[in-house]
């Protein structure tokens, strides 16, 4: 604990020691703090993957009882904010915990106590969230949006709500010292000539990310203050009979909400343009249009919050579904660079690459989807059906979930020294995305015939039961894909083969240092003169004047 | 260009982008909880962009020289990283007891508060010595 001093060439290697319980819950090291966040995520990913299994027996044919109403309202609850405020988004800042000291070449974050303070109230938030089910009035059962007045205290009364609120609130908090955290440190603890231009693709979409964080996060925390105080301390905030608006909630709720989606894209683009040019053997296509497409992105972001909001009546429609149907563009230049990085690339396909692949395929779905119910009335139509469920999944699940898998098979070897059994990954990624693709397929057609979310069980009108029921066999396959990676991770943490300090020829710095990486990451940095300094280091001759060569993509 | 400038830059324009979007939004549709939202966002954006651009003029970095090497920083100090403390963990469980105490009542929001409380100033006695 102590002032870091720049390396002036090689230190002695330490012999590491492995850690205790007691050094994890004291630890301040970005990576510790990193695997951390991961390995939670991923506890909680299980968790709410469990939780939809059992919601896909239910709806597998009309009339079944495995779950009653009540509980499968706070199921689907649960499944919601789980994968939303303790899944995707955290997975991936605990991503960018480990990763971005090492891609920019600094010892750690700036802030590393208060890192070690984000990730305990992540921990907490969502220990918190869950401790509703230990109630007898069971957890919060208003759906993860947490609309008033459903969720005022007249309609649900039980603490489970409030414990909700609270949890949330932790983890606002917890996400925007994160951004700063971030922030701060790409600014300020970058190597020598890791100018703002060499970062690379990933560390950008993380300040992107930090920034919508810092936009959209505010918001958040003072909706559920609010919620709160309409709850607990006599407030009419979202109170239509006191002179509240019911409609003000949405408003605020989804200035957060729809930002957040980007919050939990945006670094796993990063995550899928590393992959696809480290296995295209090329370096990026386009790297300004790939770093201005994210800013792009981001500021759209902020204004497109109310097409969630299209059938209130209360918006102005034509603006936001403009605004909606513009964000497609920069989404379409990072395909277009994506495919300008693989074109004539020398390319290979281990399990990441597949995943990355299966990412782009599935999100591309998610997307075009995302155009259509961003037309008004496409939009009346599908609102509330399995089909506007269906969509959203498609990015985060068949998108996100997908690149978050490819990010385990990168990285996995950097964070332990071993390399993913590859022939367990290509079994994985193929029952994931045929199982995903199964599930995911009827529930669009079964929103296109009308089926409503969150419901308990339907009627069985024509086609409906048949959809279902192979939506939920697609389940099952899904489910042991899953399982084979997870298998994959335990099995492999002790016995994988051996990886070596660069197993996949990246050009990254993270590939310059050792696996796992020393305490302050880096023994010696090599001269940092593009967006591929590791592959610069290891291909001298290959990049007369490296930066010119990556720019030229 | 430092990056301490264009991290400023990265807030001013995001502040000009909320503030002129907020009226553009007013304009079409006199809607007032959205306007307030993303004029706030610019206002608070540009206050966060005024103090880095204000910082922006002595921060010359070797990060942002496009020929500097890593040797240039040996010997110097890079800043302070304390590898392992007890406070964020206490902090984060003095905020968990107080919120969920907020719900029950003081019997668990006080331990909570008190217990906050005493992990910040562990904190701070802390950054002392680090700094030193």
């Amino acid at each position: 604990m102590t002032a870091v001093v720049a390396p002036a060439a090689a230190e002695p290697r330490r012999p590491a020691r492995r850690a205790g319980v007691l050094d994890w819950l004291v630890t301040t090291d970005h990576k510790h703090i990193g695997i951390l966040y991961m390995a939670t995520t991923l506890g909680f990913f299980l968790v709410a993957g469990a939780i939809a299994l059992v919601m896909r027996a239910q709806l597998a044919q009309p009339g079944l009882h495995i779950v009653e109403r009540q509980a499968y309202n706070q199921l689907f609850t649960l499944h919601g904010t789980a994968m939303i405020f303790l899944v995707i988004a955290p997975f991936a800042l605990g991503l960018a915990n480990y990763l971005l000291p090492l891609h920019i070449g600094a010892a750690d974050l700036a802030f590393p106590r208060m890192n070690a303070l984000t990730y305990w109230l992540l921990l907490a938030g969502g220990l918190t969230i869950f401790s509703g089910l230990l109630l007898s009035t069971g957890a919060a059962a208003a759906g993860w949006t947490m609309y008033a007045p459903l969720s005022d205290f007249e309609n649900t009364p039980g603490p489970g709500v409030d414990l909700w609120i609270m949890g949330v609130l932790m983890i606002s908090a917890s996400s925007i010292m994160t951004a700063i955290n971030f922030l701060t440190t790409v600014m300020l603890f970058r190597a020598p000539g890791m100018t703002m231009m060499r970062l690379p693709v990933f560390v950008w979409n993380i300040i992107v990310t930090s920034l919508i964080i810092l936009m959209a996060f505010p918001p958040l925390a003072v909706a559920m203050a609010e919620l709160f105080i309409d709850r607990r301390l006599g407030g009419h905030f979202f109170d239509a009979s006191h002179g509240g608006s019911a409609i003000l909630y949405q408003h605020v709720f989804w200035f957060f909400g729809h930002p957040e989606v980007y919050v939990m894209i945006l670094p796993y683009f990063g995550v899928v343009t590393q992959v696809v040019s480290t296995f295209s053997r090329r370096p990026v296509f386009g790297y300004l249009g790939m770093v201005l497409a994210s800013f792009a992105i981001a500021g759209l972001s902020m204004g497109v919050w109310a097409h969630h909001m299209f059938t209130t009546g209360a918006v102005n429609n034509p603006f936001f579904s403009i605004m909606s149907f513009l964000i497609a563009v920069p989404t379409g230049i990072k395909y277009f660079n994506w495919i300008g990085t693989m074109w004539q690339g020398a390319l290979v396909f281990p399990t990441a690459m597949l995943f990355a692949i299966g990412f782009m395929l599935n999100f591309l779905l998610g997307g075009v989807t995302g155009v259509m119910v961003a037309s008004p009335p496409l939009d009346y139509h599908v609102e509330d059906t399995y089909f506007l469920v269906t969509h959203f999944h498609y990015t985060l699940a068949g998108g996100s979930m997908f690149a978050l898998l490819a990010a385990l098979y990168f990285w996995f070897p950097k964070i332990t020294g071993r390399l993913l059994s590859e022939r367990l990954g290509m079994l994985s990624f193929w029952l994931t995305f045929v199982g995903y693709n199964i599930t995911f397929i009827p529930l669009f057609l079964v929103g296109l015939l009308g089926m409503p979310r969150r419901v308990v069980t339907y009627l069985p009108l024509p086609g409906w039961p048949e959809l279902n029921l192979t939506s939920t066999a697609g389940a099952g396959v899904l489910a042991l894909g899953i399982a084979l990676t997870m298998w994959n991770l335990v099995v492999s943490w002790s016995r994988g083969a051996p990886a070596g300090d660069d197993p996949w020829g990246g050009g990254t710095l993270e590939w310059a240092t050792s696996s796992p990486p020393p305490e302050r990451n880096f023994h010696a940095l090599p001269p940092i003169r593009s967006d591929r300094p590791a592959f610069d280091m290891r291909m001298p001759q290959g990049t007369p004047g490296g930066q010119a060569r990556a720019r030229a993509g | 260009m430092s990056a301490v400038r264009t991290g400023g830059r990265m807030f001013l324009s995001s502040a000009a982008f909320g503030i002129a979007v907020a009226l553009g939004y007013w304009f079409v549709s006199h809607e007032a909880a959205g306007t307030a939202l993303l004029g706030l966002m610019g206002v608070s954006l540009g206050a966060a962009g005024v103090y880095v651009a204000r910082h922006a003029r002595g921060a010359a970095l070797p990060a942002d020289q496009p020929e500097s090497r890593p040797e240039q920083l040996a010997g110097q100090r890079v800043g302070a990283f304390p590898t392992s403390s007890s406070y964020p963990v206490m902090l984060a469980a003095g905020i968990a007891l107080f919120s969920v105490g907020l719900i029950y009542g003081w019997w668990l929001a006080l331990p909570g508060a008190l217990l906050g409380v005493a992990a910040i100033i562990g904190l701070m006695r802390e950054s002392r010595a680090i700094e030193r």
